[in-house]
């Protein structure tokens, strides 16, 4: 029996579908993909973050203007630079002592992104950007927004995309010291919300509210003292012999359009 | 091929707008399903059938950018567009806002199941967290904002139909 007309022209979808499936596959889609979507997504993502800072101001606060909101950020997040660039001067070494940002600071090579696209979530925290292997960018390799702070590392790497999962994602973790007397040592997860948690903590370790958590350095390609966050709350069950630290990011991923991801002087192109 | 190609546009713009734009916006806002909605309303109210297989593209870019909320979206977004074009042949035929409100709740509800069942299954293998909640709250805002935009959104566009016809609707 002959075909139909309606039969091959589903026929030829269901090939077209399957090219495409198998491109996906084959032919690192993903690289390609960023590629074509890059000239519109960038713009419209940046658009997107402008309409999440400057449109959506009420939903941090009804009390206080959008303005004196964002002051606020920048001094809290001024201050916690400042405070973590107080301490390591006065334990550590004076290298660090003309610490104003986190780039000039460093020395540490970087390279910096567009945000192409994002997936902000409870269970995902998640984003695209427009750099990959091609410009020296590892798996594993630390992002960081433009003042430093520790936004997420590479999970995924294109020759010229890569996918970040940011620091409040769940499945995301990441080595972290807290600046407190004892220097105490973790592992920061991701949490429902957009804050992290420090699990089994010993309770003699002293840890109060604020005190600034920054990153170990632990993990091969994210070098110690990036900002990540502060204690906002701390938690500890009758009779446990750990207790636990709620972390609140400094950054907002909704708001970051450009970043920059540290590259190690050997993976530079 | 002109067909195809601007199919390809279509979808790309719309895949960007959805993750690039959308996604951006604060919470609850970036729950919006735009690809969803206009998908819905390409198929169901304007007839445009051969928009079925943009949604399983949709599953297939949020695989390949990684950027979804469970594991294997393409599976879950398979079976939406299945449930679409079962609804739409045979349960709500007609083309009014009641029917693809419906349609749509419906879709939503079976991307639902489908997510926390991967992700149910997802948690046993690999140990990754199940945060069903999440899922469930999510799809919810998805529910409401689908509503909102066939409520709101599309009617004017049944206005500028004639406009939007002869620049776009009669070329794929």
């Amino acid at each position: 029996m002959k075909p139909s007309a309606t039969g091959r022209k589903r026929f030829r979808r269901w090939i077209t579908l399957f090219g495409m499936i198998l491109v996906a596959l084959f032919f690192s889609f993903q690289g390609l993909l960023t590629m074509v979507m890059r000239p519109i997504a960038a713009p419209l993502s940046a658009l997107g973050s402008w309409i999440s800072d400057n449109v959506f101001w009420w939903q941090e606060s009804k009390t206080i203007s959008a303005e004196a909101l964002e002051d606020l950020y920048d001094d809290r997040r001024q201050l916690a630079i400042d405070a973590q660039a107080f301490e390591e001067l006065r334990e550590e070494n004076e290298l660090l002592k003309k610490e104003l940002s986190f780039v000039e600071r460093s020395g540490t090579p970087y390279v910096s992104a567009r945000v192409l696209a994002k997936s902000i979530s409870h269970s995902m925290n998640r984003f695209i950007i427009d750099v990959g292997s091609s410009e020296g960018v590892q798996l594993g390799s630390a992002v960081v927004s433009g003042e430093g702070i520790f936004v997420g590392k590479i999970v995924e790497l294109g020759a010229h995309s890569a996918t970040v999962s940011a620091i409040t994602d769940p499945t995301h973790s990441i080595a972290v010291s807290l600046l407190n007397e004892s220097r105490t040592i973790g592992v920061a997860t991701g949490s429902v919300g957009d804050l992290l948690k420090i699990e089994f903590i010993p309770t003699d370790e002293t840890i109060g509210e604020n005190d600034l958590v920054v990153t170990s350095g632990l993990e091969s390609l994210i070098p110690s003292g990036l900002l990540v966050g502060v204690v906002n709350t701390v938690q500890q069950e009758t009779g446990s012999p750990f207790q636990q630290a709620i972390v609140e990011p400094l950054t907002d991923i909704r708001r970051l359009s450009l970043v920059l991801v540290l590259t190690s002087p050997d993976s530079q192109p | 091929m002109i067909r195809i190609l601007l199919h390809i546009v279509f979808l790309l713009l719309l895949f960007t707008i959805q993750v690039s734009f959308i996604h951006a916006l604060p919470y609850p806002f970036d729950r919006i399903p735009f690809v969803l909605v206009v998908t819905i309303y390409l198929y169901q109210y304007q007839n445009q059938t051969s928009s079925w297989w943009w949604l399983v593209c949709y599953g297939i870019v949020l695989d390949v950018l990684s950027i979804s909320h469970a594991p294997l979206e393409v599976f879950s977004y398979t079976l939406l567009t299945g449930t679409m074009m079962l609804l739409v042949a045979h349960v709500f035929t007609n083309r009014s806002f009641y029917g693809m409100a419906a349609t749509s709740i419906l879709c939503l509800t079976v991307l639902t199941v489908s997510e926390v069942s991967i992700r149910a299954l997802s948690h046993v293998f690999t140990s990754a967290p199940f945060l069903w909640r999440s899922v469930l709250t999510v799809n919810l805002w998805a529910v409401f904002f689908a509503c909102l935009l066939l409520l709101f959104v599309f009617p004017p566009l049944r206005r500028i139909q004639v406009w939007v016809k002869q620049l776009f609707l009669d070329r794929i």
